[in-house]
């Protein structure tokens, strides 16, 4: 019934349930499932550039999966994830295009890391003030924000953000570009070509980090009282418009981080659309997750396979199929309760106890 | 010829008392959780409903009283056992079925949208329709035809959120019945502590209204936890103790009518509790507590109006009063979480009138909730988490104190569990999987902990053993005095007017919600209803 609980087998029938739809959408097209499916697999996990490209993708959709998992913590919903990944990419892009030609990474990596965190913060805002304030939804002011964001992207980039005649920033320089992998050392040499960047390594510590904060700080605990039952929280003395406000806000500042894989990593400047969609395929990602930690790296692979499998496959048959594919296996892992107590008979017991109605 | 008289009258019987048994549960056990939290709720248990027979199930709190019958009516799904339903297995053991097949459930919390008028809460699920558009009519006709037949009074023309409590039970049981109707077999009605949350008056309507309903052939289960009621209405009683049955006494055993060997049976040890009124109060020791002409209102929790009362440090104040007078009101003004629309409250000396409960409790406020899952406990948390909610920073560790420190905090729920009596010991189990008599323990345990040695300046306590068993009652009450004896002020609210007389110094009377009478704790019976019902008598005092 909510985020927290996962069992294996109602993974497992999701799953399968998933690869049967995936055939009978390759079959209804005309194609073998076996043949796509290995085009898929060949075209991420079959060579090395693939493998890359994955990860590349894992690390955005990690990131972003974290920020929604922050506020899925306090039991809010942050819909408005991809609008803070879209502010804090352009406030990177513009932030780092004005930075010295010869900065140092030792200044630059950090300055744009926190220049991504702060914008994505305040970006949520809005949504958070008026949640903690006024109980406005936070899912309704977040499609808010996320249009509004891509409006105001737009429009900085069109009033003078943009590099003459492109779409896009001027280019950051050399030492706010964050190292690819394949330059590490003669162990990552097959990664060449891919964009995988240190960044991912941003990401594994974001995960870790909030696993760790989440579950042994009592800021983490609180969270969990708030999300459990607002009233109750308030009842008891905790802060709830403080904690609404920091979750909401936290939220968005770590989606800011994306744009250390997105900015810095690959592109090297910001333009629109960029990483457009990370924030909701990270929502997904913590949904699909739950609490656990060794889910969300699982989903966020899961989805970046699915991601760049999508591009192989797309000369046979419009990757559109993927999206059909995810947006399946959210629906079945959501409704998953009902749906595998049907397939599977009655639940293992929970530690839920009685069913006492509410 | 005689014989075969005889045999036939024997058959009949024989049919008779097969047919009698509405409902049989037989060897029927249920565990919660796995692993070393696992508990046995119900293990090996059987219970025969019968039609005619108001049959009391008592126990302790976590015997398993709710959840068997909750197996009864296909809310719980038994792990092994029969479940038979007029004669037939109870397939697929679901309410829906349980209620096709004439057997509904009154639970311990009712669930009602506050929201919606009785009657569309009493339609909700099976709307009635005319022309693909609702028709509330017939219904309206079939209530009334009922409410009349019963005598079940119940306003279900005003949203349920303005109804007293015995108003929402009353409409609930008008629900079950509407729905177990239908089968015109008899129906059976399982009541789950009805009487729990119910002034003294209104719990002798319910009791009748079970007497009617099983002299017209229903089959009445009751479980409560007071067992003059059962001496009282019961027929038949089943006791149960740690999921097991421990007695059954038939129609007629004089067991039935005995409400110490019941306690016994049920506890033990001789439960009955031996209450008498404390000392007075000293009226020159500093007030912890004031409310000067207050006002509020709230849609949902009523009104109170000019309310002036006072609470002085080591006192104990009860509030007394019909439910829905305004009780509501004033416990969520006192807490914080309603704001006065006038008047001034003073908490240990300080203006805390626009004070929220946060700045309230660093100011000594303790807090009992009288709605539980509202504002007591979260039931998806550990009960490690829920035995500190608000205060883990009393078990901090790490840098800045941010973390929590998990054994500290794991002592923390292991003392309570020792000196409430919390069952299971198992910090890690949600507190929703705790019984509902030892949930009310872990929200005591923790609201009456001291703190960096101190006790709390005033601690306000709506029903604080509503729902929990003589023994439990009687340990909450001991806590609630010695906080008393060790300085601080405690304002009760509670529809047990004997509790109160037994912990109170002063009684204080609200009456649409406003006081109308403050009386010393040795006031009669009769001054006491008086001032509650305003002179009247009978049940015209609950609208």
């Amino acid at each position: 019934m909510s985020h927290r609980s996962r069992s294996p087998a109602r993974l497992l029938v999701a799953l399968l349930l998933v690869c049967l739809a995936f055939d009978l959408i390759v079959l209804g097209w005309g194609e073998t499932p076996s043949a796509i499916a290995r085009r898929l697999f060949s075209g991420t996990w079959g060579t090395p550039y693939g493998i890359g490209q994955v990860l590349f993708k894992a690390t955005s959709i990690a990131i972003a999966a974290v920020a929604a998992r922050i506020a899925l913590r306090a039991g809010l919903f942050n819909i408005g994830v991809d609008g803070s990944i879209a502010v804090a990419a352009i406030a990177v892009g513009a932030v780092g295009a004005k930075l010295p030609p010869d900065v140092s990474p030792l200044v630059a990596w950090p300055l744009l890391a926190i220049v991504g965190f702060v914008a994505g913060g305040l970006w949520a805002m809005p949504a958070a003030v008026l949640r903690a304030r006024f109980g406005a939804h936070e899912v309704i002011s977040g499609i808010m924000l996320n249009k509004i964001a891509s409006s105001f992207v737009g429009y900085l980039l069109v009033r003078g953000l943009a590099e003459e005649a492109s779409v896009h920033t001027r280019a950051l320089p050399r030492g706010a570009l964050l190292t690819r992998l394949d330059h590490l050392g003669a162990m990552f040499h097959g990664l060449r070509g891919s964009a995988v960047n240190v960044a991912l390594l941003v990401a594994a510590v974001v995960v870790l980090a909030w696993s760790f904060v989440a579950r042994r700080s009592i800021f983490g605990r609180e969270l969990a009282a708030v999300g459990a039952s607002p009233s109750v929280a308030e009842a008891s003395g905790l802060p709830i418009a403080r904690h609404i406000i920091l979750a909401l806000g936290l939220s968005g500042a770590v989606a800011g981080l994306t744009a250390l894989n997105d900015v810095m990593g690959y592109k090297g400047y910001a333009e629109e659309g960029l990483s457009a969609g990370v924030g909701f395929t990270g929502l997904a990602a913590a949904l699909l997750a739950g609490e656990s930690t060794i889910g969300l790296f699982a989903a966020a692979l899961l989805f970046a396979t699915l991601s760049q499998g999508g591009l192989s496959i797309n000369a046979r048959i419009p990757m559109d199929v993927v999206d059909v594919i995810v947006a399946l296996l959210i629906l079945l892992v959501s409704s998953g309760e009902g749906l595998s107590r049907a397939l599977l008979g009655p639940p293992a017991p929970a530690a839920k106890g009685p069913t006492s109605p509410r | 010829m005689k014989a075969m008289q005889a045999m036939k009258a024997m058959q009949a019987m024989q049919a008779m008392q097969a047919m009698d048994a509405l409902v049989e549960l037989s060897a029927v056990t249920k565990t919660f959780g796995s692993g070393a939290g696992a508990v046995r709720a119900l293990d090996d248990v059987g219970l025969v409903l019968r039609a005619g027979s108001v049959h009391a199930i008592v126990g302790e709190n976590g015997a398993g009283k709710s959840t068997l019958l909750k197996v009864a009516a296909g809310v719980v799904v038994a792990d092994g056992g029969r479940v038979d339903v007029f004669g037939t297995p109870l397939v697929p053991a679901t309410p829906r079925e349980a209620i096709r097949r004439g057997v509904g459930m009154v639970h311990q919390h009712f669930m009602l949208v506050p929201t919606l008028t009785g009657l569309q809460n009493l339609a909700l699920g099976f709307e009635p329709t005319k022309h693909g558009l609702l028709d509330f009519a017939p219904l309206a006709a079939q209530v009334a035809a009922l409410q009349k037949e019963l005598d079940l009074p119940v306003r279900i023309d005003v949203p349920v959120g303005t109804l007293s409590v015995g108003e929402q039970q009353r409409l609930e049981i008008l629900r079950v019945l509407l729905r177990v109707a239908g089968g015109g077999r008899g129906r059976v009605v399982i009541l789950d502590e009805p009487t729990a949350v119910l002034a003294p008056s209104e719990a002798a309507m319910v009791l009748e209204l079970a007497r009617r309903l099983a002299r017209e052939g229903a089959a009445v289960a009751l479980v409560t936890h007071r067992l003059d009621e059962v001496a009282k209405f019961a027929d038949e009683v089943t006791t149960m103790r740690r999921g097991r049955v421990v007695a059954h006494h038939p129609p007629g055993d004089a067991a039935v009518r005995d409400a110490a060997l019941l306690a016994q049976e049920a506890l033990g040890d001789t439960g009955v509790s031996t209450m008498s009124p404390p000392q007075a109060a000293d009226e020159s020791s500093p007030v912890v507590f004031a409310m000067e002409e207050v006002d509020a209102e709230d849609e949902a929790a009523g009104r109170i109006t000019g309310v002036t009362l006072r609470v002085h440090a080591g006192e104990i104040v009860g509030i007394a009063g019909v439910e829905g007078n305004g009780q509501r009101a004033l416990e969520l003004v006192a807490a914080g979480l309603l704001r006065p629309s006038r008047g001034r409250i003073e908490l240990d000396g300080a203006d805390v009138t626009r004070m929220l409960v946060r700045e309230r409790r660093a100011r000594g406020l303790a807090f009992i909730a009288g709605d539980r899952h509202r504002y007591g406990l979260a039931e998806e948390l550990p009960a490690a988490d829920v035995i500190r909610l608000g205060g883990l920073g009393e078990v901090s560790t790490g840098p800045g104190a941010s973390l929590v420190d998990e054994r500290a905090l794991e002592r923390a729920f292991t003392d309570a569990a020792a000196a409430f009596d919390i069952r299971p010991i198992d910090a890690s189990l949600a507190a929703g999987a705790f019984s509902g008599g030892n949930q009310q323990k872990i929200v005591v345990a923790r609201e009456l902990r001291t703190r960096r040695g101190a006790v709390p300046r005033l601690v306000l306590a709506a029903h604080p053993t509503r729902g929990v068993d003589a023994r439990v009652a009687r340990m909450i009450r001991d806590a609630l005095t010695s906080v008393a004896a060790r300085g601080g002020g405690l304002l009760i609210i509670s529809s047990d007017l004997a509790e109160l007389r037994a912990l109170s110094h002063r009684i204080v009377v609200l009456r649409g919600g406003t006081v109308v009478a403050e009386l010393r704790a040795d006031a009669s019976d009769d001054q006491l209803g008086a001032a509650m019902m305003g002179g009247e008598t009978g049940r015209e005092a609950h609208a």
